[in-house]
């Protein structure tokens, strides 16, 4: 049986009480009555009184420092220990304080590593923008042939450089929305609008590449559309193209891409299923990692960031809704998210 | 035919857009800095202006702000065209009263192009 310094220190006071009782009881037995009585009550509150002290001067710190360590193991490097005395504890305390210190420092570096990675990366992607813009320019004037007649052959060339161009614009808008939401700089601007509107016109545009892989795309719609949501719009079509981006590259020809609308009072849900690899189960709780891509999908597409479904993710939590996924490898992927009506 | 004012101070580009411009005949002048591009606004009167914002002198939120306070200049509709593109310097551009905010590298020039015809019929 474990006991506690408490009930130690309870027995202890008790034990001494008995004996200064005991110690009285002789004396009244040997007539030597009032002065030993007194003698012996006043031996048992000095005996109290130290014991207080004690409890006092070691147990009390010893909760509060164990406050501190608790806080400590939650992460907060803040709290350091109250230093009094007595001397041991005093020391122990100082001890705890200068490794909490050492992890606070710790922690200081980790995050400035991290602050520096964003801006390097948000650098970068500035600094790239430009020179892609101008590319994507120059393309454009000679493939309308303002600057004269292309061969078959240039042209083709042409294409698919426009092809590379635009896949590196994508890529540096996503890093700047990843380094914007990382510095707390995406900002959204909501306004009240039909979310199958968005859908409509998002179906439409991805006709031509979804012709293209031979992969039909399926939009099912409730009879009547549900109520506006404030939503905002840029951000949530660039979170559910995401979606169907990664639907569509990873269907096979044949394959079909449904998105559908359903919802009740509370809410929407928003589903986009295909019939593609799927993701591996052991793989699964990574999906919404940033720079996380699926074994497969890689092995299948090595283009990619890595960076949608953490996008689209921060989009619709910024909504306030939630998302999620179910999928099953060589079955398919459903991933849907949730936005709540108010 | 309508004249077109572009202030940008990167050469390609605006040798890019004029090339352009000057093939669906449009008449065009360049402003290769702040100062200048304010300058030619204000003498030359153009039907419209596509400004970038990032510019040595004057940057392009100025002479947007001193095109629109000046009676002469401030019915010329103003473009914006720039690689920035967050939603502070889309509404900022917006309430100091340019026509339209277009990030360079979502489009094309001949996109620009049909843009001018939008504004200008």
């Amino acid at each position: 049986m474990r006991l506690s310094i408490n009930t130690i220190v309870g027995i202890i006071v008790l034990l001494l009480v008995l004996a200064g009782f005991l110690a009285v009881f002789f004396a009244v037995e040997k007539e030597q009555t009032v002065p030993l009585l007194m003698v012996a009550i006043a031996n048992v509150e000095a005996v109290i009184l130290l014991v207080f002290l004690i409890t006092r001067g070691v147990l009390q710190p010893l909760k509060d420092y164990r406050k501190v360590i608790h806080k400590v193991g939650e992460g907060d490097f803040t709290v350091r220990m109250k230093l009094g005395a007595p001397k041991e504890i005093r020391e122990f305390g100082q001890g705890l304080n200068d490794m909490i210190e050492r992890l606070e420092h710790a922690q200081e570096r980790e995050k400035q590593i991290e602050r520096l990675k964003t801006e390097f990366v948000s650098l970068v992607a500035h600094q790239l923008r430009a020179p892609l813009s101008d590319i994507k320019w120059a393309l454009d004037v000679l493939k309308d042939e303002d600057m004269g007649k292309l061969s078959a052959q240039q042209r083709s060339v042409l294409e698919k450089t426009v092809l590379s161009n635009e896949r590196m614009i994508r890529l540096v808008n996503d890093l700047l929305n990843v380094t914007r939401i990382e510095e707390g700089r995406y900002l959204f601007h909501r306004e009240l609008s039909q979310i199958t509107d968005l859908l409509l016109v998002m179906v439409e545009a991805y006709k031509p590449a979804a012709a293209r892989k031979k992969v039909e795309v399926v939009l099912e719609l409730p009879q009547n559309p549900p109520p506006l949501l404030l939503l905002d719009k840029e951000k949530m079509e660039l979170a559910i193209q995401n979606l169907v981006d990664n639907a569509l590259k990873y269907s096979p020809a044949g394959g079909r891409v449904t998105i559908s609308l359903v919802y009740d009072t509370k809410g929407v849900e928003v589903k986009v299923r295909d019939q593609g690899m799927g993701i591996p189960e052991s793989e699964q709780k990574r999906v919404f990692e940033k720079f996380f891509r699926a074994s497969n999908a890689r092995a299948k597409e090595p283009e990619g960031t890595g960076l949608g479904l953490y996008l689209a993710k921060n989009i619709v939590e910024a909504h306030g809704g939630t998302m999620s996924f179910v999928s099953k490898e060589n079955e398919g992927t459903t991933f849907s998210f949730k936005l709540q009506i108010k | 035919m309508a004249k077109i004012l572009i202030i940008e101070d990167d050469k390609f580009l605006r040798e890019l857009l004029s090339q352009k411009l000057l093939k669906e005949g449009y008449e065009v002048i360049e402003g290769i800095d702040g100062e200048a591009g304010l300058k030619k606004l204000q003498e030359e009167k153009p039907d419209l202006a596509l400004l970038d914002l990032i510019l040595p002198g004057l940057d392009g939120f100025e002479i947007l702000s001193r095109a629109k306070s000046n009676p002469e200049t401030a019915g010329i509709p103003v473009l914006i065209l720039s690689n920035l593109g967050q939603q502070e310097e889309v509404e900022k551009a917006l309430k100091l009263g340019a026509t339209d905010f277009l990030i360079k590298a979502h489009f094309t020039p001949g996109e620009i192009v049909s843009k001018i015809k939008a504004i200008l019929v």
